[in-house]
């Protein structure tokens, strides 16, 4: 139990921190990395309270893939480093201000958190039964979400032909009409006249 | 020194909430480019993700789990949208600035 809490503190203050870097790092590289990071102790966390499944695919899908599109975005565009205007500095303070005191509101409100004695009363099983959380969800998602599943499948490949769509650059040597070619074009450009003698060819 | 490493709901519950404060607070602030505004949503997802996993660990229930999954796949298209939204606009504009994206006009 000792080592289940440490666990937990040493992964949610690596998330924050991390979290809190990414936002503030200089360079947006390291934003990226710091974002990895980010994923890998949340996964963390997620393992901590017993869903495995969702861990690996947050591993899986985050840092193998989205972290990584960042990481190639940032290189390929080469933003640049940070460069504030002055006249607006002073406006960041009132953010800041909300935000510590929002953050601050939850974690009191969030720390006292309890069920109430009811709540354990409708349990809806699947921890408690011996199988792996994988076939849990297994059991229910190709079941009763079967349709939300395929729904999910549809987004992704939407994603996909909208990502690829807009990336996409016109070919150079495309055979278009140009009106403003043709009309400007002279005719000793295209016509040449020439008088061929009768047997002799050109 | 026990009961603080009993980890309960709430634990999982602040640190969900700080987090989200954290991503709100990178998009309020950041004024440079629109690559960590992106990669702010992303820190909001995770931390909405692991509300859900913290409610459905202590209530025995897969849905949260479940719904998660959806949030994941979402958040992986929203992803890629919109960093093909962002690459487009280099190609226009030039630049990824925060401030220099004034103009709507197409």
């Amino acid at each position: 139990m000792v080592i289940f809490g440490m666990m937990f503190y040493l992964f949610a203050g690596l998330t924050l921190l991390s979290a809190f870097l990414t936002l503030i790092a200089r360079a947006p590289v390291h934003s990226a990395l710091w974002l990895i990071f980010m994923f890998l102790n949340g996964a963390g966390l997620f393992v901590l309270l017993g869903s495995e499944l969702l861990a690996m695919i947050f591993v899986i899908v985050y840092v193998g893939a989205v972290a990584v599109l960042f990481l190639f975005v940032v290189m390929m565009i080469k933003p640049q480093r940070e460069v504030l205007k002055k006249e607006i500095k002073w406006y960041k303070r009132i953010p800041v201000l909300i935000g510590i005191f929002f953050g601050s509101e939850m974690v009191f409100i969030l720390g006292g958190w309890s069920f109430v004695p009811v709540a354990s009363t409708l349990d809806q099983l699947p921890s408690r039964v011996q199988i792996s959380n994988t076939t849990a969800i297994g059991n229910i998602l190709y079941t009763h979400y079967a349709v939300l599943f395929e729904i999910a499948g549809f987004i992704l490949l939407g994603a996909m032909v909208g990502a690829i769509v807009l990336t996409k650059r016109a070919p150079k040597e495309r055979y278009r009409q140009k009106m403003s070619d043709q009309v400007l074009e002279k005719k000793k450009n295209r016509i040449k006249i020439c008088h061929v003698d009768i047997r002799k060819g050109v | 020194m026990n009961q603080l490493l009993t980890i309960g709901l709430s634990h999982y519950l602040c640190v969900g909430g700080l987090l989200f404060i954290i991503g709100i607070m990178g998009i309020c602030l950041n004024r440079t480019n629109v690559i960590l505004m992106l990669m702010a949503v992303e820190v909001i997802l995770l931390a909405v993700s692991l509300n859900f996993i913290a409610f459905s660990a202590f209530l025995f229930d897969l849905m949260g789990q479940v719904f998660v999954f959806f949030v994941l796949t979402v958040g992986a298209a929203e992803t890629a949208i919109g960093l093909a939204i962002l690459v487009a606009f280099f190609r226009n504009q030039g630049t990824v600035s925060v401030q220099d994206m004034e103009k709507l006009k197409g």
